[in-house]
């Protein structure tokens, strides 16, 4: 064996020399010191390689098999990220106003029972004017109104609301 | 609370390779926690072929093929770098000016992962070059070279860092 094909099988595998290695690194000083030089970058690598392991590894693999391999910490962990999204997007989505303005129109007037008690501000030129600043238009004559204010709506909008003395007809806002 | 014998089997080699595993699939990922999910699933699927390993003696090394499953899975849709490149040509961090140690950390993560496999099998694993084969599906001789030329990458990379680190 010459130095080259010592130096190839001493990189290829430094814990196992054949014989015939062996025996050329008895008598090559040079192979000798190349040699040293191999175990100990390798005994740094070793070192380096052994990393920590986390604690109670082993516990926790035997534990999930007891509990029949259920999800594993990452995968909980995922699923509970997604859980949290969605009940997060479920919160905000409730707390939005809703589009449909005609229930908003007729859940409010509920809650304002005096509407249809109270005369106030009922002039259908005032509420013109109002929806006028809102930039809308009234476009049919409403008749006589009762009762007229300004109103919240949530999601921090303003509307007005209204009442007219014939029963069954819509509120408008 | 007794044990059945494959339960108890299972977990001797549970508790005896755990560490070992944990270590390979960390230098395969670089992530700890990948890592950890990693052996978890390879012990997982391990569990639920238990009865077909026929022989015990090779545990090890069947617990490492499914580990390197597990996590060509992870990568699946992502390209491996399997490469073949001359040492000289690799692309190793250089000019690191952080600890030799951290140094040495950073050349082994940037081996292409057919080196760096190779590397960690025979490290930790404590595998001949013809068990590395076997167990990664390729000859002898690639093997051979494969580790020939990841040390060979590391020692030439440590030494030109070395040679900057002396005072002129």
């Amino acid at each position: 064996m010459n130095c080259l094909e010592f130096r190839r099988e001493k990189l290829a595998d430094p814990r196992r020399l054949s014989a015939e290695a062996l025996a050329h690194l008895e008598h090559c000083a040079a192979c000798h010191a190349f040699a040293q030089s191999i175990d100990e970058s390798e005994a740094r690598l070793a070192e380096m390689l052994r990393v920590p392991v986390p604690d109670g590894l082993a516990e926790r693999v035997i534990l999930r098999r007891k509990n029949g391999f259920s999800f594993t910490p990452r995968r909980r962990a995922l699923v509970a990220t997604i859980l949290l999204a969605v009940g997060t997007g479920v919160l905000y989505w409730k707390a939005l106003p809703s589009p449909d303005y005609a229930r908003l129109a007729i859940e409010h007037v509920i809650d304002e029972p005096e509407s249809f008690t109270t005369t106030r501000n009922a002039d259908p030129a005032l509420l013109r004017k109002v929806l006028h600043d809102f930039g809308g238009e009234l476009t049919a004559p409403l008749g006589q109104l009762r009762y007229i204010r300004l109103c919240t709506v949530p999601g921090g909008w303003r509307g007005t609301s209204c009442s007219r003395p014939i029963t069954g007809s819509p509120p408008c806002c | 609370m007794f044990c059945r014998p494959s339960e108890r089997q299972f977990e001797q080699t549970v508790r005896a390779y755990s560490a070992d595993l944990y270590r390979y699939a960390y230098w395969l990922c670089r992530d700890r926690f990948v890592a950890e999910d990693l052996v978890q699933q390879t012990f997982e699927r391990a569990w639920k072929h238990w009865r077909d390993l026929h022989d015990i003696d090779c545990v090890k090394s069947w617990l490492i093929t499914i580990l390197r499953r597990e996590h060509a899975r992870l990568y699946q849709r992502m390209r491996l770098d399997m490469v073949d490149d001359d040492p000289e040509t690799l692309d190793l961090p250089s000019g690191v000016q952080a600890d030799s140690q951290l140094e040495l950390e950073q050349m082994v993560a940037a081996l292409p992962l057919a080196y760096r496999e190779a590397l960690l099998l025979q490290t930790l694993g404590g595998y001949s070059c013809s068990e590395i084969a076997a167990l990664l599906g390729t000859s002898e001789g690639a093997v051979m070279t494969r580790l020939t030329r990841a040390r060979h990458a590391l020692r030439a990379h440590l030494a030109a860092l070395e040679q900057k680190r002396v005072p002129k």
